[in-house]
C-alpha cells in the first residue's frame, strides 16, 4: 500500500467518523428508554428537536359543581370537586351522585395502587393528608391553597402550590439549602423521571426592586424517603413554569397557555389547551395516564386529550386568531368555551406584542380573526382594507336594532361596521352629586371645572396621583378635542390642552410623592371614574371624603355623580372594552369566522355571559340594550321603584350615548407625554411644550394621512 | 490551426464565466431586483390586500404630503451640506494621514472605531453631550453663552451633522488613504525635484488619481446621508423636531403602521432619485478622467 493510499483510507475513516458522530447527535431519545441522570448534572433542555405531539380532545362537564381534580380510581375515576367527589366509569360518565363533604374541603388527591390519598380539612380548620379514611399527618395550608401529592410507598410528599412553602414528607418539611444572599428557592412540585422522584424547584434572584425575582434555573433534587439529592440542573426556561404533574415517565407543565411533557433531556409540545377546550383562567389539575391520555381539569369541565388523530375532528377548520398587544384573559375564556361547543371550528390563538409583528402576519395572511384591546389600531387597519366589514358576517347582528348605537358608531369606518366589543364600561369624570348640581349636572367649559375644583372643601384629589398618570386621564377624555385622525389635523396650542397641562402640573411630582389613606376613602374629585356594572353608580355614594372627618359619608348629600369632559366635541362618557373583534379581509376562514361572530354576539351568550357566568372582576355591560337593561332591572330590584328606574335610564342613556373609545392614538400619545415630561421638569413653559407637541404631532398626522 | 481555435476557445471561456457569474446574477434578482418590483406593483396599487390598480395616484399623493416633503427637503439639506463636508474633511484627513504622525496606528483606528461600535451603545454618551443640560450646554454656559436645545430647534441640524460625520468619516479616509497609496512615488519625487510647493502637488499630481476614490467616496457619502436613520432615531425616537424628521423616518414609520402604499411609492421615488444621481456622478467622473488621460 502507498503513502497515498493510506492517506486517503485515514481520511476516509475521519470522514466515517465524523459522519456517524453527527448523526448520533441527530438521535434522540424522546421515545427511547429511560433517560439517565447524574446528580450535579447541569442540563439544557433542548425544546426545538423534539417532534410535534398530536391529541385530539373531548370536554365533559358534570353539573353546576365547580371541579377541582381527578385521579385514576378501581376501573374508572374518582372527580372532585372542592366540596365532594364523585366516581365515574371509563368512559367519564358518572356513576353516581357526588358525595359531599359535610363541613370541609378538598385541596388536593392522588392514587396508589388501591390507596386514595386526599388533602382535606378538619371542620375548615387544620389541613391533613387523609390515607382513604385515616388521617396520616397534618400539613400547613389555608383557606385558598393547591396542592400536590407523590405518593412513595408509604411516605407521601405534599407540596403547596403557587407559594413560597417547602415541600413536606408525611407532614415533615424538607429542608432545601440554602441559597445564596438575594436569591431563594421556590418549590413547583414534584417530578418522576425514569422511576426517580424528584422535587422541582426554581431558583430565582432578586432584582433591584425587590418585588420581581428572575428565573436562573430550574433544579430538580432527588427524593429519597424525605431526604433531598444533589440536584440536576435544568436550564432553557425562561419562565417558570406551573402546574407540574407527572406519569412516572415524564414530567408535565405548562407555560403560557401551551402544556409540554419533559423526560428531563428533552421537552416535547402536547398544545395549547385553549385550543383544546380548557379555560385556562381557572385550570385546576394536569392529571397524565399511564396509556398516554391526559386529563385536564378546569373548574367547569373536565377535558380529556387522547394521544392520536381522530377522524371526527379531522375536517375542523382552524380560525388563526391574533390578539394583540397582549394575551386577553376575557378573550381566551370565550375562545375555550367556543372551542369545547363547537366541533366544526377552533380558535387558535398567538398573541402578537408588536405592531410590526402583527402588521407582518396580516400581510402573509396568518391571521384570520383579530382581536385587539387597541380599537385604534384597527381603524386604521379598516380604512386600509385590511379588514372585512362585519355587515356582511353578522348581518342580523347588527341589523336587529337592539345593540346600542354607540357601539355600533365607534366601530364604524366609512359607513360600515369593522369591530365590535361584546362588553363595555364607561369611563367618566365624578364629583359629589351636591357639588355637580350646583352646576346643573355638568360643566360649561373647563374654567367653570376649574372654579368647581377650587371650591372643593378638600383638594387631596390632587395628592392621590401623579402627574403623568393624571395627565392619562385627561388625554383620554380630551385627545379628541386636540387630533381629528380623520382630517389629519391638530390644535395643540388650544387654551383647553394649555389648561390640561397646567392641571395636570398640580398633581403629585412621581409615584413616591403621592399619599394615599388607609380607610379607602377617596378624594372629592376622579378624572377617571369607570362605571362597570349596576353598583357603579348606585355605590358612589360610599366614596367621598368629608371636610374634618375620617369616616366616609352614607347620605343622598354626599352622593356623587358622573359627568363628562366639558369641552369641545365631547358630550358623552367614554367606551372602555377589553377587545373588540376583527376579520381580515379575504381570509380563507371567513365562514368560520362568520360562524364564531354568530356565536359570540349571539343574544344567548351575551346572557349566559350577564345572568349567569358573570365575571366577578372583567366586570361590564352587555352591547345588547334588553340585555343590559334586565340586568340593571335585576340588580337594582332592592331599591325603590322610582329610584331604581331613574338609576336604570340614566344608565341607559349614558350607555346608548358613549360613542368613542378610550385611547387613541398610541404615537400621538407618546410624544405629548415625552414633551410634557419637559414641562413637569421646568425645562420650558406650558406654550413651548404645546408648540413643540403640536410640531410633532403635525409631522405624525400628515405622515398617517 | 491556433487562429481557428480562437473563436470556440472564447466562446467556452464566456460560457464558463456566465455559470460562474449566475450564482451572483440570481442573487441580484431574488434579493434585488424582484423586491424593486414588488415594491414597484405596490406603488401602483390602492393597498396591499385586494387593492386595485391606481396608477401614479400613490406618486401624486405622496408629492403632496405635507410629512414626505418635509422629510425629502431634510434629507437633501443634509446630502448637500454633508456629501461635500464629508469628502473634503476626509480627503484632508487622509492627507494628514499620509504623513509619518507619531501615534498614527491609534489615529486610524480611533477614526475607524465608529463603524465598529454598536450605534445603540454609544447614544447614551451622545445624550449625555447633547442634552439640555449636557456637556454642549455645560461648557457654553461656563463660557457666558447661551445654551442650545439640540432636540428642539434648528441646532438639531448641527447635531446630525456631527453624527453623520462621526460615523462615516473613517471609512472615508480609509478610501483615500488607499487612493493616496496608488499615487506613484516616481511622479511625487519628479514634482519635488522640480521645485512643486505641496499645493501644487496636490493639485497636480496626487488629485487626478484620486478621481476613482473621490468618486466612490461621493457616492457612499451621498447614500449614508440618504439613510442616516439609527442614530438620530435612537437620540430622538419615531417623530423628532421637524428639522431631524428624514426620509428614513417617513420610511420606518410607514412601515410600522403598515401604509405600504406611501412606503413602496417613497422607496421606489427614492431609489430613482438615488440611481438618476449616481448616473450623474459616474458621467462627471468619466468626463474628468477623461479631461485627466488628454492632458
Amino acid at each position: 500500500m502507498t503513502k497515498h493510499e493510506h492517506i486517503q483510507i485515514r481520511r476516509l475513516l475521519a470522514i466515517v467518523l465524523i459522519c456517524v458522530t453527527i448523526f448520533a447527535g441527530c438521535s434522540d431519545n424522546l421515545h427511547g428508554d429511560a433517560v439517565e441522570h447524574t446528580p450535579g448534572e447541569k442540563i439544557a433542555l433542548n425544546q426545538n428537536t423534539a417532534p410535534e405531539l398530536h391529541y385530539f380532545s373531548k370536554t365533559y362537564s358534570y353539573d353546576e359543581a365547580e371541579l377541582r381534580t381527578i385521579v385514576p380510581w378501581e376501573d374508572g375515576y374518582l372527580l372532585f370537586s372542592h366540596t365532594g367527589s364523585r366516581p365515574l366509569d371509563n368512559s367519564f360518565t358518572q356513576e353516581a351522585p357526588w358525595d359531599l363533604l359535610s363541613n370541609d374541603y378538598y385541596y388536593g388527591a392522588a392514587t396508589a395502587g388501591n390507596d386514595l390519598y386526599t388533602i382535606r380539612t378538619i371542620s375548615r380548620g387544620t389541613h391533613c393528608v387523609w390515607k382513604n379514611d385515616t388521617i396520616v399527618c397534618e400539613i400547613p395550608g389555608d383557606y385558598y391553597c393547591d396542592y400536590q401529592i407523590l405518593v412513595d410507598g408509604d411516605g407521601v410528599y405534599t407540596q403547596w402550590l403557587w407559594r413560597l412553602e417547602p415541600a413536606h414528607y408525611n407532614g415533615e418539611a424538607i429542608g432545601l439549602p440554602t441559597p445564596p444572599q438575594e436569591e431563594q428557592y421556590r418549590n413547583l412540585g414534584f417530578w418522576t423521571l425514569a422511576g426517580q422522584n424528584y422535587l422541582v424547584s426554581v431558583r430565582e434572584h432578586a432584582t433591584e426592586d425587590i418585588d420581581r425575582w428572575i428565573l436562573q434555573d430550574i433544579r430538580l433534587f432527588p427524593l429519597n424517603k424525605g431526604e433531598l439529592g444533589e440536584p440536576i440542573i435544568l436550564e432553557g426556561f425562561t419562565e417558570s413554569p406551573y402546574n407540574l404533574s407527572t406519569d412516572g415517565t415524564y414530567g408535565y407543565f405548562m407555560l403560557k397557555n401551551e402544556l409540554y411533557r419533559t423526560d428531563g433531556r428533552n421537552v416535547e409540545s402536547i398544545g395549547d389547551l385553549n385550543y383544546y377546550g380548557v379555560d385556562l383562567s381557572c385550570l385546576q389539575t394536569i392529571t397524565p395516564l399511564p396509556d398516554g391520555r391526559i386529563l385536564v381539569v378546569d373548574s367547569n369541565a373536565l377535558t380529556v386529550l387522547t394521544p392520536g388523530k381522530d377522524e371526527a375532528t379531522q375536517d375542523t377548520t382552524t380560525i388563526r386568531v391574533a390578539l394583540y398587544p397582549y394575551d386577553l384573559h376575557s378573550f381566551s375564556k370565550k375562545a375555550a368555551l367556543y372551542n369545547r361547543e363547537d366541533g366544526e371550528h377552533r380558535l387558535e390563538i398567538k398573541v402578537y406584542e408588536t405592531l410590526a409583528d402583527l402588521n407582518l402576519a396580516l400581510l402573509s395572511g396568518e391571521v384570520d380573526l383579530l382581536v385587539s384591546s387597541d380599537p385604534h389600531t384597527l381603524r386604521r387597519y379598516a380604512a386600509r382594507g385590511i379588514l372585512q366589514p362585519l355587515d356582511e358576517l353578522i348581518p342580523d347582528v347588527l341589523r336587529s336594532g337592539e345593540l346600542f348605537g354607540g357601539v355600533v358608531q365607534a366601530g364604524t369606518v366609512e359607513d360600515a361596521v369593522y369591530f365590535l366589543p361584546t362588553d363595555i364600561r364607561l369611563l367618566a369624570m365624578a364629583l359629589p352629586a351636591s357639588v355637580l348640581e350646583r352646576y346643573g349636572g355638568s360643566f360649561r367649559d373647563l374654567e367653570e371645572l376649574q372654579q368647581c375644583l377650587d371650591s372643593l372643601e378638600s383638594q387631596s384629589f390632587y395628592q392621590v396621583q401623579y402627574r403623568d398618570v393624571a395627565l392619562n386621564y385627561f388625554l383620554w377624555h380630551g385627545l379628541p378635542n386636540w387630533v381629528d385622525f380623520e382630517a389629519g389635523t391638530c390644535d395643540f396650542q388650544a387654551e383647553t390642552f394649555l389648561w390640561v397641562l397646567e392641571h395636570c402640573n398640580r398633581y403629585a411630582k412621581d409615584f413616591q410623592s403621592t399619599q394615599h389613606s388607609d380607610d379607602g376613602i377617596k378624594p372629592l374629585f376622579s378624572p377617571y371614574f369607570q362605571l362597570n356594572d349596576a353598583d357603579s353608580l348606585s355605590s358612589l355614594d360610599l366614596q367621598y371624603e368629608i371636610k374634618g372627618t375620617a369616616t366616609p359619608a352614607y347620605s343622598e348629600s354626599m352622593a356623587a355623580d358622573v359627568f363628562p369632559f366639558p369641552i369641545g366635541k365631547n358630550s358623552s362618557l367614554l367606551l372602555e372594552s377589553d377587545f373588540v373583534l376583527a376579520v381580515t379581509a379575504g381570509s380563507p376562514a371567513e365562514e368560520a369566522c362568520g360562524d364564531f361572530l354568530n356565536w359570540i354576539f349571539a343574544e344567548e351568550t351575551h346572557e349566559d355571559a350577564m345572568f349567569f357566568h358573570r365575571d366577578p372582576i372583567d366586570r361590564g355591560f352587555s352591547i345588547y340594550r334588553d340585555i343590559t337593561d334586565q340586568y340593571l332591572k335585576d340588580a337594582y330590584s332592592y331599591l325603590d321603584t322610582d329610584r331604581a328606574n331613574a338609576l336604570r335610564e340614566e344608565y341607559l342613556s349614558l350607555l346608548e350615548n358613549a360613542n368613542r373609545y378610550v385611547g387613541s392614538g398610541a404615537d400621538v400619545w407618546r410624544v405629548i407625554k415625552e414633551e410634557a415630561q419637559g414641562y413637569f421638569a421646568g425645562d420650558m413653559t406650558k406654550e413651548e411644550c404645546a408648540r413643540r407637541i403640536q410640531e410633532r404631532v403635525s409631522i405624525l398626522l400628515a405622515e398617517q394621512g | 490551426m491556433k487562429q481557428a481555435k480562437k473563436p470556440t476557445t472564447i466562446l467556452r471561456q464566456r460560457r464558463k464565466t456566465a455559470l460562474f457569474l449566475i450564482p451572483s446574477l440570481v442573487g441580484v434578482l431574488v434579493f434585488y431586483l424582484l423586491p424593486l418590483l414588488v415594491v414597484f406593483y405596490y406603488s401602483l396599487q390602492s393597498r396591499p390586500v385586494n387593492g386595485e390598480f391606481v396608477g401614479l395616484q400613490n406618486y401624486a399623493a405622496l408629492l403632496n404630503n405635507y410629512a414626505f416633503r418635509l422629510a425629502a427637503k431634510n434629507t437633501a439639506l443634509l446630502c448637500l451640506i454633508t456629501v461635500p463636508l464629508a469628502v473634503v474633511l476626509s480627503l484632508a484627513l487622509a492627507l494628514v494621514l499620509e504623513r509619518r504622525l507619531p501615534m498614527e496606528g491609534f489615529l486610524r483606528s480611533a477614526l475607524l472605531s465608529p463603524l465598529v461600535v454598536p450605534a445603540a451603545s454609544v447614544v447614551l454618551v451622545w445624550q449625555i453631550i447633547f442634552h439640555n443640560n449636557g456637556l454642549i450646554n455645560a461648557l457654553l454656559q461656563a463660557l457666558g453663552l447661551n445654551t442650545a436645545d439640540f432636540f428642539a430647534t434648528g441646532w438639531s441640524r448641527v447635531m446630525v451633522l456631527i453624527l453623520y460625520l462621526w460615523k462615516n468619516l473613517g471609512y472615508n479616509i480609509l478610501l483615500f488613504t488607499s487612493g493616496l497609496a496608488s499615487v506613484p512615488r516616481e511622479l511625487t519625487d519628479m514634482a519635488e525635484l522640480d521645485g512643486a510647493t505641496p499645493w501644487q502637488k496636490f493639485c497636480a499630481v496626487k488629485l487626478p488619481y484620486l478621481g476613482p476614490s473621490t468618486l466612490f467616496v461621493t457616492i457612499l457619502s451621498f447614500i449614508s446621508a440618504l439613510k442616516i436613520f439609527r442614530e438620530v432615531w435612537l437620540l430622538a425616537g419615531s417623530y423628532p423636531h421637524s428639522t431631524m424628521y428624514m426620509l428614513q423616518h417617513f420610511m420606518y414609520n410607514t412601515f410600522q403602521t403598515m401604509d405600504y402604499q406611501k412606503l413602496c411609492t417613497a422607496a421606489v421615488l427614492l431609489t430613482a432619485v438615488t440611481v438618476g444621481i449616481v448616473y450623474v456622478f459616474f458621467r462627471w467622473e468619466k468626463r474628468v478622467e477623461g479631461q485627466v488621460v488628454g492632458a
